[in-house]
């Protein structure tokens, strides 16, 4: 009798926490599955506002390469019938015309320039520089912006030397677009800071590395502003004491450039007013 | 007779200039400014050389390359692209459809652009 109590009291019990154990394996699951459609529906949002800030991203590329673009031609116009008229392709320009020409002439190279500096920041910004690796003779880059550059030097009659090696140099795995905007910066960063003297490009050859010296005669660096040279918007104290040229994203432009190079940039300088040197090194392969 | 250039670029100020220049320099240059009329002038003129602008009214420059790889007759002269529109997706493909370069305008005076046109058609 006690032994049939006793086996009831047990199945009850039994019964009693099979039901609240199902009790709470019932609520369990429902708060389970309450929790993945909230989850779904939080990933359904999600990847609407993913796609939806992708599709902007791509409009905000797509508007600054069309804006840049906009920027660009009329300026391209400017540029191209000033050099037009002093090929004197029209008849010779009265000789008082040089001097404004000229001047015509640097202030549109300025914003080609800007037009082109903030294109590339935007792009550097957004993670977006994609490059387009060839193997190029380095020479070749060199003398195209010793060619570009050698115009604004003489005008301000600063000498441009490039000692070529006679030995031609080894080629470069690069995108020969941005590492010439990288030694086309870092030359004209010379000849903007430079009054007197010029500015010398030397190479040498390293162990599997490529490396460019740029020495300038220009008004040099404290150690404080060579912290800061290759931070976007930095100019040297010259620069913010008398010139509005620079728009300070050369240098940072360079390093971000050689960044994605596996490349290196830096400077040295003796002091104020004893020029700067800046190195730059591209490994071979 | 010079060598013969076809320029397909709309902006009508920047076509005259570079006609001029090309013009002075000894070439025969004959102007498009879309790409359809592009692509009817390099048939019948078969030019040695075509300098394609990219943002052109209608189709662009890219939908012009395709097209000219699709004319046997005309399929081989060589192009280079001449833009200020700095977009790298659009270089790519200009150089998969088998452009000899991707200029961009802004960078070159009409004077330097003969130079490399010239270097081109040695």
């Amino acid at each position: 009798m006690a032994g049939t109590l006793l086996t009831r009291i047990l199945n009850w019990s039994v019964l009693i926490l099979f039901c609240i154990f199902g009790y709470y394996l019932i609520k369990a699951t429902l708060e389970e599955i309450k929790r993945r459609e909230e989850m779904e529906k939080i990933s359904k949002e999600l990847k609407k506002a993913y796609k939806e800030l992708k599709k902007l991203d791509e409009a905000k590329s797509e508007f600054i390469s069309i804006a840049s673009h906009q920027l660009r031609t009329p300026l391209t116009a400017i540029k191209g019938y000033i050099s037009l008229i002093n090929e004197k392709i029209y008849g010779r320009p009265p000789r008082r015309m040089k001097k404004p020409l000229n001047n015509i002439h640097t202030s549109t190279e300025r914003l080609i320039k800007l037009v082109g500096d903030l294109l590339n920041i935007s792009r550097i910004e957004a993670g977006k520089v994609k490059l387009n690796i060839e193997k190029v003779k380095l020479e070749d880059i060199i003398n195209s912006v010793v060619s570009e550059l050698k115009n604004l030097a003489k005008e301000k009659k600063l000498y441009l030397k490039w000692e070529k090696p006679r030995k031609p140099l080894p080629k470069v795995l690069v995108d020969k677009d941005r590492i010439r905007q990288v030694i086309l910066n870092v030359i004209d960063n010379g000849i903007r800071y430079t009054e007197r003297g010029g500015i010398t490009i030397r190479y040498r050859k390293g162990n599997k590395i490529s490396k460019l010296i740029i020495s300038d005669t220009g008004e040099g660096m404290t150690k404080k502003e060579m912290l800061n040279l290759f931070r976007s918007f930095t100019r040297g104290s010259i620069g913010q004491r008398t010139w509005t040229e620079g728009t300070g994203l050369g240098l940072y432009i360079a390093k971000k450039f050689l960044d994605l190079h596996n490349g290196k940039i830096w400077a040295k300088s003796p002091g104020k007013g004893k020029g700067s040197t800046f190195y730059i090194e591209l490994p071979i392969e | 007779m010079g060598k013969k250039i076809l320029l397909i670029e709309d902006e009508k100020i920047l076509a005259e200039m570079y006609k001029d220049k090309f013009s002075k320099a000894g070439f025969k240059v004959i102007v498009a400014f879309d790409s359809k009329e592009g692509l009817a002038l390099a048939k019948k003129e078969e030019p040695d050389l075509i300098i394609l602008d990219i943002l052109l009214p209608k189709e662009n420059g890219i939908e012009f390359l395709t097209w000219l790889k699709m004319e046997p007759g005309i399929s081989s002269i060589p192009v280079v692209v001449f833009s200020n529109y700095d977009d790298p997706k659009t270089k790519k493909k200009a150089y998969q459809l088998g452009v000899k370069e991707y200029l961009i305008k802004a960078n070159y005076t009409p004077g330097k652009i003969v130079e490399k046109i010239s270097d081109y058609l040695k």
